[in-house]
């Protein structure tokens, strides 16, 4: 059950959580936030990348918020962190929230990216990563997935109400499972796929009356049941007399029968 | 205002909302949601910041005047403060100076601090709101600036909410995939989502489009059908162009 991974100590290392606008992972990123904030025994920092940092920073009291997002490029010449020298000064036993990979790799690429992710998961006082990949605005999707889905320990892709994930268990087993989800109240919670069961839907089945579904007449009478049982069609053999397959034509008004064979004039 | 306008009622936009982006998709123009917006705004007592790379200013002129506001009138009183780069790129040609600059970035950069210090100077002149309504974001892109410095200056136009004062209005087209990487990033970040297309099956003459209101937190997406007139905007709930076209 993928929220028992994400909740079992020793925590999985790096989790990836790759998201898209039809499935967006913001709130499980809250739901993990909100568990390790919770802890005493270790801090929690959350690397800003995306949206408006005093916003998030208000929305998170319990953790150190890193701002990577008011003067990235600096732009404003304010004095910004440099996400390595931050990564370096990581000292004591500490979780690693990034809000949005896809900003650290349009800002450092996609190979600075990759090195400071495996800066972070080598340091061993950093006890987890957590990261969520928006897929919908990379470039080059596949390849950029494939590097940080290798990376990780734990990848989940989200989509509409369910999830694929693959966790990479310490022992070398690989634990591959799609499950379904729903945030609800700020819980994340998952639960297996359920097989429908035979007997609610013989049941339901049963209970559907097509007369009811439409204003249409679907059904028969029993004078159109009787009708219908009495008509004759005229395409099948008849009961009665087969006169040796002979073609009765009845001549209309207008006809005018030639004698004469239309095939004469061919030298069969 | 005394009359109420119906798309403004529909489209609900609160102060709560400091993000709004505009999705525009296919052969619709989007372009309505903005002049409507412009009419709230002013309508409301509130300044704001525009920045045009899609129309002229004579168009919005001309819009404003059939929606009932003197756009021209309002920029000479200082409640609007525009930022026309299609101007000064028409200036630059030949010239090989801001907008054709060889460093993309310094483009961006330029149009951001020009942008910033025209919300400053708004934001001191009043205790209103003040608006940063950018018309349409897409068209950097047609520029030839990256895809990373636009994110980045989207990024840079957030961090100027830190002020309480101040909304953000984004309306974005989609043509390529960079203009959709761009729609999707400001959907994540947005309060507000308003995607504006085009009719799946083709044209009618009832219904110029349909309407579609995103509000973070919501779960439900609201739809309208919307029919485009010369005086304003009709919406109604889908299917129901009959009962609300022919009172």
């Amino acid at each position: 059950m993928l929220t028992t991974y994400l909740n079992t100590l020793p925590y999985t290392k790096f989790v990836l959580i790759e998201d898209s606008v039809t499935a967006k992972g913001g709130e499980i990123l809250e739901y993990l936030l909100k568990n390790h904030e919770n802890k005493q025994d270790y801090r929690t920092h959350l690397f800003v990348f995306e949206r408006n940092f005093n916003q998030i920073k208000n929305k998170h009291p319990g953790s150190e918020c890193h701002d990577f997002t008011s003067d990235l490029r600096n732009w404003m010449s304010l004095t910004t962190s440099d996400m390595e020298t931050v990564i370096s000064n990581l000292e004591e036993n500490c979780v690693v929230v990034i809000d949005s990979l896809v900003h650290v790799l349009y800002r450092y690429g996609l190979l600075g990216a990759y090195q400071t992710f495996t800066d972070i998961k080598n340091k061993k006082n950093v006890q987890q990563i957590i990261t969520v990949l928006h897929t919908d605005l990379l470039e080059d999707r596949d390849k950029v997935i494939q590097y940080f889905q290798h990376l990780s320990t734990l990848h989940m892709e989200l989509q509409p109400k369910r999830v694929l994930y693959t966790y990479k268990k310490s022992q070398r087993k690989i634990i591959k499972q799609l499950e379904e989800y729903y945030c609800d109240s700020g819980k994340f919670i998952t639960q297996p796929i359920k097989k429908p069961d035979k007997d609610v839907i013989r049941e339901t089945v049963e209970q559907i009356n097509p007369e009811n579904m439409s204003t249409f007449k679907i059904g028969l009478s029993e004078k159109d049941k009787e009708s219908r049982s009495n008509l004759v069609l005229p395409y099948l053999p008849k009961e009665t007399n087969s006169s040796d397959g002979k073609i009765h034509y009845a001549f209309d008004d207008i006809d005018d029968w030639d004698e004469e064979d239309p095939d004469d004039d061919l030298d069969i | 205002m005394a009359t109420i306008n119906p798309l403004l009622v529909s489209l609900d936009i609160k102060s709560s909302d400091r993000v709004v982006s505009i999705k525009e998709n296919g052969n619709v123009d989007s372009n309505f949601v903005i002049t409507h917006l412009i009419k709230q705004i002013l309508g409301d007592g509130n300044r704001m910041c525009f920045v045009i790379l899609h129309n002229t200013l004579g168009h919005y002129q001309n819009v404003g005047k059939r929606l009932g506001y003197d756009f021209l009138k309002q920029i000479e009183e200082g409640r609007i403060r525009t930022i026309e780069p299609l101007k000064d790129i028409v200036e630059d040609i030949g010239n090989e100076t801001n907008y054709f600059v060889d460093d993309k970035e310094q483009v961006v950069k330029g149009l951001f601090k020009s942008i910033k210090s025209t919300m400053e100077e708004l934001v001191e002149a009043g205790s209103s709101r003040v608006y940063l309504v950018i018309d349409d974001i897409s068209h950097l892109l047609d520029l030839g600036i990256d895809l990373k410095y636009i994110i980045s200056f989207i990024n840079y136009c957030l961090s100027l909410i830190n002020d309480e004062r101040i909304s953000v209005v984004i309306n974005t087209h989609v043509c390529s995939k960079s203009d959709e990487i761009i729609c999707n990033n400001l959907n994540y970040v947005s309060d507000v989502v308003i995607e504006v297309m085009p009719l799946k099956t083709g044209v009618s003459r009832e219904v110029t489009g349909l309407l579609n209101i995103e509000k973070s937190g919501k779960e439900q997406v609201t739809q309208f059908h919307f029919k485009a007139y010369d005086k304003g905007i009709k919406t109604f709930h889908l299917g129901e162009s009959v009962y609300n076209l022919y009172k």
